[in-house]
């Protein structure tokens, strides 16, 4: 019967794409629901797996955000000679000032320093016993924050060839070293990333092919009367990706209540730094959709392997 | 439509469970294939529904050499083949309507469609009010019939049914061959394997007699088919 409410091909092409997927999805949650237990179990374990390196991250991104901060508090003071004339001097601080790697340069002169100096010591008159000013003429240079600890060490390096220098002192060594523990903790958050996202794999990929063993019967079944191999993969898809799902679920809970613990002992510290409370929480929320999306496509990814692998052995192998 | 050329299958360590068979089955036929138990009669039928490959010979079901269609191709032609068990082989864990409706699910049918057809299966092998009951509540004889239901839901052009009476008293064997006499009426090829030659017999419908995985007798229909 041909009639004008006959839908286009296109029409329930798409319409049977979306029934296929939507009973796929939902047989594949009813089956985890059946087993609850052991599916809290599961998506517990990839919860932590995922929390784990994804509160690192933060906690990495978080003190380098506050490192930032302690890099302006770098500068490299220079110290000149006695007898050194204003006019190299001021010849130096503006070849210096054009050095991109340099924010902007504090001048004191010997007589400025020695003033200074009166005024915070109270030691006016032992100072006025000295018969000349023994404080040198000073820079202050401040890098810019951009500046990377190596662009800073040639940076020292030019400046000690400069002339009439009689001292430079670069006082970036804990900062220098905190930088590189923390270059070290983010190549070990990276490894270690890497192995629980192995280890998230193994784990939803084993989940998976124990679900295809104890389906086997159905799996059979089905290909006898037909189906593709997309068809058989698609609730295992569906499963794998739900563990994902869930998992990331977990993870970012687990993460949101580590950080409202964590936030005000780190506000305290910041505050106590006197250092520019930039502990947001906007990364955590980018974090937190990463662990969500990434499980998600761990879940497929993991699954899609599980049955591949299946697969490989069911083409060879007979039918049951 | 299906020609066996001297179809062997070679099971390692078990031997040839057939040896050399040629066959000939048209198109819209009703056979039997009898024999003691490991004539090769599962054989024979595990081979025209994909499940198996042979290990040399020619198999062509409507003139199709079934060894050159590669796997992932050979979905298409399993849609063609409805497949009945002796042990039934239903999903336990899923309904009578679907364990009925999984071909046309697998077919990818529009959900408005599926009851429809799953309906008229049920009803024809008479059990549309158990529909939303599981397998394991059912009679051996009921858990037969959701199997045929399954089988022919998709109205396949060929059906293939192993020892389908297996289990079941003489009287529900009569019914469930007058249920396959049906289908072979309405143009369905039906090939059935049973050891039970009376039954077969007692139809009238031919039979192709295997021993050890030969054909008994000279089949006439085979060596018709020589002369084709
Ligand atoms: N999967 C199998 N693996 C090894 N040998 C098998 C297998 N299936 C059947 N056979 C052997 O093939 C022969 C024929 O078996 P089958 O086709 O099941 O006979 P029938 O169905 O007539 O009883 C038997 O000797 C049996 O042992
Ligand atoms: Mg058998």
């Amino acid at each position: 019967m041909k009639g004008i409410t006959k839908p286009s091909r296109l029409e329930d092409k798409v319409r049977s794409w979306w029934q296929t997927h939507l009973r796929c999805f939902l047989t594949s949650l009813g089956q985890l629901l059946r087993t609850p237990t052991t599916t809290l179990l599961t998506v517990t374990v990839i919860g932590i797996a995922l929390a784990l390196p994804a509160g690192l991250i933060l906690v990495v991104n978080q003190l380098q955000t506050l490192t930032e901060g302690l890099n302006t508090t770098n500068s490299i003071s220079l110290y000149f000679k006695k007898d050194i004339s204003d006019d190299h001097v001021t010849a130096i601080r503006d070849k210096l000032e054009k050095d991109e790697r340099v924010n902007h340069i504090i001048f004191i002169s010997s007589d400025q320093a020695l003033k200074e100096f009166r005024e915070l010591s109270g030691q006016g008159d032992l100072i006025d016993l000295l018969d000349e000013n023994p404080l040198p003429t000073t820079l202050h240079i401040v890098p810019t924050a951009e500046a990377s600890p190596k662009q800073l060490d040639s940076l020292v390096r030019s400046i000690k060839s400069l002339k009439g220098i009689d001292q430079v002192v670069f006082d970036s060594g804990w900062a220098r070293r905190l930088q590189s523990i923390i270059t070290l903790l983010d190549r070990f958050v990276l490894v270690l990333s890497a192995l629980l996202i192995f280890a998230v794999v193994l784990i939803i990929g084993t989940t998976i092919r124990i679900g295809i063993q104890s389906r086997l019967q159905e799996i059979q079944i089905s290909r006898l009367f037909g189906a593709t191999k997309a068809f058989i993969r698609r609730p295992f898809l569906y499963s794998g990706s739900l563990y994902g799902l869930i998992g990331g679920i977990i993870a970012c809970v687990l993460l949101l209540t580590s950080w409202s613990l964590l936030s005000e002992p780190l506000h305290e510290l910041v505050s106590s730094w006197q250092l520019s409370p930039s502990a947001s929480s906007s990364p955590l929320f980018r974090v937190c959709l990463l662990v969500i999306v990434g499980g998600v496509l761990l879940g497929v990814i993991s699954s899609w392997i599980a049955v591949a692998f299946y697969q490989k052995e069911l083409e060879t192998s007979e039918f049951i | 439509m299906i020609r066996f050329s001297e179809v062997t299958k070679l099971y390692p360590g078990q031997g040839e469970a057939l040896k050399s068979l040629s066959l000939f089955i048209p198109a819209e036929q009703m056979v039997f294939v009898t024999g003691h138990s490991g004539a090769g009669k599962s054989t024979l039928l595990r081979l025209i529904a994909l499940m198996e490959t042979h290990t040399r010979g020619q198999i062509l079901i409507d003139g199709i050499n079934i060894q050159k269609i590669p796997e992932k191709h050979r979905f298409y032609l399993r849609r063609q083949i409805g497949f009945i068990f002796q042990d039934h082989r239903l999903l336990n864990d899923r309904t009578v309507f679907d364990n009925v409706a999984l071909p046309l699910v697998i077919a990818g049918f529009d959900h408005r469609e599926i009851p429809r057809r799953v309906h008229a299966a049920l009803d024809k092998v008479g059990l549309l009010n158990k529909e939303n009951k599981f397998p394991v509540t059912l009679s051996s004889g009921e858990q037969q019939r959701v199997g045929i239901a399954r089988a022919v839901v998709n109205r396949p052009p060929i059906l293939l049914a192993d020892e389908p009476t297996g289990n079941l008293d003489p009287e529900l064997s009569i019914e469930i061959m007058k249920l396959f006499e049906e289908f072979n009426r309405i143009g369905v090829t039906v090939v059935i394997a049973t050891h039970e030659v009376e039954l077969a017999r007692s139809t009238g419908h031919r039979i192709i007699a295997l021993k050890d995985g030969r054909l008994m007798t000279p089949d006439d229909a085979s060596l018709q088919e020589h002369t084709l």
